[in-house]
């Protein structure tokens, strides 16, 4: 809120205070004389003597200077009896002079005389009571006519309690005319007398205020302003006394505030001061009503005459300005922002169409209205902000010509100020520049492909100077380097260029300048805003003759990322000087510098835990830390391995809330690739996992991909190692039981013929023959011997050819093969029909059953029924099958021990220790797995195996 | 003075080569008194409850426990390191000499297949190790 209005308020409820003030002192004098006038109209005598006597106010009636008659508030007051009064002059109740020195008498005389020609009295009067005390009252004389003869009817109020009254009024007229003095703006009172009768026409209402305005109160700055010294001189002057012009012109003028209920806002007046001069004011004030009537009204001016002048000075060279600006076919314009007074003149015909006069009377909301709807509001905004900031500036809009076509304008406008600081006016001139638009937009049509172009590239344009300062740069720049163009315009380029590069760098450029035309391409690094050291390749061709460019133009890229992605295939080729572990380990570190993942590892199935993963490295925070292991079934994993590449960007822990890995790892994105061997055999997966929802997936894939690969080669080169490794062992193991296990017979064949000489020297024939035997039998021994090695070796390959049938079939089929040698074999056993169909080496499968279930048989616990069971559980995904009895058991320390080639529990089993050799040989060879469980001693057996029914056609 | 009947304790699961072993040695008249148990757990068990053998001959590939373990168990036992453990078995595998030697093997003997051969090698066994060489229980 501004000043002036802060202070238009508090006037306002200065008045209205004011005016309850007033309203009780007239509304209680109005009061008694209506009373009065109604008794004496109406003379009906009971209620006469009913308001005569109980009227607050003491009331006396007069006839030719003589009391005729008085109400008892006569008595109450000046201590008279009633007979006292009546019959007597009212000079008893009067002391000799009257405050200005003049005789009671003379003056009594003279009011009496004023009243009874028909003119009512009012007057203050100093009152005797009997007492002789001396009392304040207000005296009202009327003439009242009864039965032809004129009486005189005397109210007389005692003043004592309305003195207080009055002095409470003087007191708040005293602190509004503080006020008033205080403000610099002009207030007024203008009482109207008679009241003005709202109900009437506007017109006859301000012929009225004119008529019967009259200003009873006014402040010194009202006096100034019409040249007066004193607020005196002005009080009792009416509106025509300050009046420009003729009547009924004021009167038109003047309608316009019945019409706003007396309420103006700055309404412009013109009017001359007591010397004649014109000045113009700006109004406010409001009016304040009666029983629908406005009795006065409150005013505040200010003289704005000032801007006025200068208004008129610009009207002066109006015509001026209409020659020029019609010859330069621009519309003028100079609006009064404070009253709001506009000028237009120029080429109005020309550029919209409407005639001059035509033109000029529009208001600014038919002007507005002219404004294209698209163009509208803009247009409105910008102009109120310009106006609000008081900046000069141009305004580009369509408007209606006059033939309902659009014509695009250009508005120049200045805004002129007062030396406060505040915009008083706006000057501008408005020109038609469709054609120009049109011819413009098509050049900016076609160069737009061209700024497309520029901005939408990734890739920085920028032109360096010869001596390398930056005198152009593509929009693009900033989001390459994050600089602002003002913070590079002008700036030496290589200052950005990293030590390293910036002597290269400058040669470079140096190399270019002389040839016209000549290019160069280089790579370096270059410190961005916020993003630090990037690597930039960029191309510079030296334009510096072109007329436009007249520079060195550089084409940089941000090629960091590919970069980074160069030293990672090159550290990868370079990894190969590493291998194994070592190398999983620098890899896994690599790669999670590159990603910035927290995690980052490589894993793969465990071979004797079904179900395990594990890991080959692992890092995190770009720390190798501990290999773990983990359960594939609830991990990310399970979708990876043996699979494709899985991207899980967030919300990873959601998505696999039995994985407890994910939660302590903080896990919030997830990516995996498995990683196969080169005929495509899983071998594990690569993984990286964040704490951070995954941004660039793409830039992830790329990488995960890239070592995924290097590392299955590897992992291949490894496995392929072990199992070389493996071979060997078992070729040396071979070997060993070999010349072991083969030597044996032949130690005892020879040990016991030699002994044979020596029974046949002592004639010892019970030995001799016992000796023979063991010599038979230990040539047996090695002729089995020799029989199962020669089976073992030619299961390496898989002659027979693939097909597919059901375990469940094959284990029957064993059964009744077994009959033979083990009777009613088939009530012991129970097989699980419809076991899953695999397809596999149908005969080597059925000599894996056929052993498992053999050395069930064999290791019987002889004192229990025999009881086997062969079936199929699933397992991790997996089929796994089973034959379980409820023989002897094995101790768990020679669970693994029972697969090894020749190895024998019990030293006197007829066995050669190969049967479980030669079916690991066949589930392996299938891909699959064996594995045995057993409780303990005399707790039975279970001999687990898996097939990899793929396997069987390769 | 009455010599007490040195005793042997023999590891072998191969019966025949037990009984040649025993035979040769009660020819030449050293070994009185032979214990015959045919696997290495079986071997721990009789060390642990009776009194110290004179001599252990060992077998290497002997079932549940392997020679190898059982060497190195009565090595690395206090109340059995000092029992004498020769290893006599079928094997020439570098290998399984040095894993012998590596666990404290007191003489390695190799099983020849020549009759006449074994015999000598068991007479020069009992003769050497029964009754030249001192014991530190003897």
């Amino acid at each position: 809120m501004n000043n002036s209005t802060k202070l238009k308020k508090e006037l306002l409820e200065e008045i209205e205070l004011l005016k309850s003030d007033n309203e009780k002192l007239s509304k209680s004098l109005r009061l008694s004389k209506n009373k009065l006038s109604r008794m004496a109209l109406k003379k009906d005598n009971n209620l006469y003597k009913d308001l005569f006597e109980n009227s607050p106010d003491v009331i006396m009636i007069l006839r030719e200077g003589i009391i005729i008659d008085c109400n008892n508030k006569s008595e109450e007051i000046f201590g008279y009896k009633k007979e006292e009064i009546i019959n007597h002059s009212p000079e008893i109740f009067a002391p000799l002079l009257q405050r200005d020195g003049r005789p009671s008498s003379q003056l009594a005389y003279e009011y009496n005389l004023a009243a009874l020609k028909g003119e009512p009295q009012y007057f203050e009067w100093l009152g005797k009571k009997k007492s002789g005390e001396i009392v304040n009252t207000f005296i009202q004389l009327n003439t009242i006519t009864i039965d032809n003869e004129a009486l005189i009817q005397v109210t007389i109020r005692d003043l004592s309690a309305l003195k207080r009254i009055s002095l409470e009024l003087e007191k708040s007229k005293r602190k509004l005319h503080i006020f008033l003095e205080q403000t610099s703006e002009g207030v007024s009172f203008m009482t109207i007398l008679p009241p003005i009768d709202l109900s009437l026409p506007f017109y006859e209402q301000a012929k009225q205020y004119i008529q019967n305005g009259v200003i009873t109160e006014a402040n010194q700055a009202l006096a100034e302003m019409y040249g007066l010294k004193n607020p005196n001189e002005i009080i009792g002057k009416s509106l025509k006394d300050f009046w420009v012009g003729d009547e009924e012109e004021m009167i038109r003028s003047m309608m316009d505030w019945p019409r706003a209920k007396y309420r103006l806002d700055n309404k412009i007046t013109i009017e001359k001061d007591s010397k004649g001069d014109i000045h113009y004011f700006s109004n406010n004030s409001i009016g304040i009503f009666e029983n629908n009537h406005l009795i006065g009204l409150w005013g505040a001016q200010r003289d704005i005459t000032d801007q006025f002048i200068a208004n008129t000075k610009i009207k002066e060279s109006e015509e001026r300005f209409r020659i020029i600006s019609e010859q330069t076919g621009t519309i003028v314009y100079d609006r009064n922002l404070i009253t709001g007074e506009t000028i237009r003149t120029g080429a109005i015909k020309k550029v919209l169409g409407y005639e001059p006069e035509e033109y000029k009377n529009f208001s600014l909301e038919d002007i507005t209205s002219l404004l294209h709807p698209d163009d509208k509001y803009d247009t409105i905004y910008k102009e109120q902000l310009a106006i609000e900031k008081g900046i000069d500036g141009q305004l580009l809009y369509r408007m209606r010509h006059k033939n309902g076509n659009y014509v695009i304008l250009s508005d120049d406008y200045v805004i002129l100020k007062n030396e406060l600081g505040d915009p008083i006016r706006i000057l501008g001139s408005m020109k038609d520049v469709t054609l120009q638009k049109e011819y413009e937009e098509k050049i900016i049509r076609s160069e737009e492909t061209f700024r497309t172009l520029i901005t939408n590239m990734t890739d920085s344009f920028f032109v360096l100077s010869a001596d390398g300062l930056f005198k152009y740069i593509s929009p693009s720049h900033k989001a390459l380097f994050g600089y602002d163009e003002e913070e590079l315009m002008g700036t030496f380029a290589f200052n950005f260029v990293h030590p390293d590069d910036r002597e290269r760098i400058m040669n470079m450029f140096g190399g270019i300048l002389s040839i016209d035309g000549a290019r160069v391409t280089a790579q370096y690094k270059n410190i961005t805003k916020h993003n630090g050291w990037r690597i930039f390749e960029s191309i510079g061709i030296n334009l510096l003759s072109h007329k436009d460019i007249n520079g060195i133009l550089i084409n940089a890229r941000d090629v960091t990322e590919k970069a980074l992605l160069d030293n990672a295939v090159k550290s990868l080729i370079e990894g190969t000087t590493s291998v194994g572990r070592e190398f999983f380990d620098s890899l896994v570190l690599e790669l999670s510098t590159l990603l910035n993942f927290k995690y980052v590892f490589l894993a793969e199935e465990t071979k004797d835990k079904p179900g395990i993963l594990k890991t080959l490295a692992i890092s995190e925070n770009q720390k190798i830390i501990e290999n773990i292991e983990y359960k594939k079934a609830d991990s990310p994993c399970i979708n990876v391995i043996g699979r494709t590449i899985q991207v899980y960007p967030e919300n990873v822990q959601e998505l696999f809330p039995n994985d407890y890995d994910l939660k302590i790892m903080e896990a919030e994105s997830y990516i995996g690739i498995p990683i196969t061997s080169s005929q495509g055999k899983p071998l594990g997966l690569l993984v990286a996992i964040d704490d951070k929802p995954m941004k660039d997936i793409s830039s992830a894939k790329y990488l995960m991909t890239l070592f995924s690969e290097r590392v299955s080669s590897e992992i291949e080169r490894l496995s392929i190692i072990k199992e070389l490794e493996e071979k060997n062992a078992e070729l040396e193991r071979f070997t060993y039981t070999v010349s072991h296990d083969l030597k044996s017979p032949v130690i005892t064949i020879k040990g016991f013929l030699g002994m044979l000489k020596d029974d046949a020297k002592e004639g010892n024939i019970e030995r001799l023959e016992s000796d023979i035997n063991r010599i038979s039998n230990a040539a047996d021994k090695m002729q089995n011997l020799l029989e199962d090695l020669l089976q073992l070796s030619r299961i390496g390959r898989l002659v027979n050819t693939s097909s597919e049938f059901s375990i469940s079939t094959i284990a029957e089929e064993v059964i009744e093969l077994l009959q033979g040698n083990f009777s009613s074999l088939s009530n012991y056993v129970t097989i699980e029909p419809n076991m899953p169909k695999v397809y596999a080496d149908k005969t080597r499968i059925r000599e894996v059953i056929q052993n498992l279930v053999e050395n069930s048989i064999k290791y019987r616990n002889v004192n229990i029924s025999l009881k086997i069971d062969i079936g199929s559980i699933s397992k991790e995904e997996e089929i796994v099958y089973f034959v379980k009895d409820n023989g002897i058991g094995i101790k768990k320390e020679y669970l693994n021990k029972i697969f090894g080639l020749f190895e024998k529990l019990n030293p006197s089993s007829d066995g050669t220790g190969i049967g479980l050799a030669l079916v690991k040989r066949i589930v392996e060879l299938h891909g699959g797995k064996i594995w045995a469980e057993s409780e303990g001693l005399d707790k039975g057996s279970i001999f687990y195996f898996t097939i990899n029914s793929e396997r069987g056609t390769k | 003075m009455t010599i007490e009947a040195p005793t042997i304790l023999l590891v072998e699961d191969n019966e025949d080569h037990a009984e040649l072993v025993k035979r040769g040695l009660e020819k030449n008249k050293i070994a009185n008194k032979l214990i015959h148990v045919n696997d290495g757990e079986k071997a721990i068990d009789y060390l642990l409850s009776n009194p110290a053998p004179h001599l252990v001959l060992l077998d290497l590939r002997l079932p549940k426990i392997d020679g190898i373990a059982v060497l190195k168990k009565i090595k690395t036992m206090p109340e059995l390191k000092k029992i004498p453990v020769v290893v006599l078995t079928s094997s020439e595998s570098p290998k399984d000499i040095e894993s012998s030697y590596s666990n404290y093997v007191n003489s390695y003997l190799v099983k020849p297949i020549d009759f006449s051969k074994f015999h000598k090698l068991l007479d020069d066994l009992g003769y050497y190790w029964l009754l030249c060489n001192k014991n530190p229980n003897s």
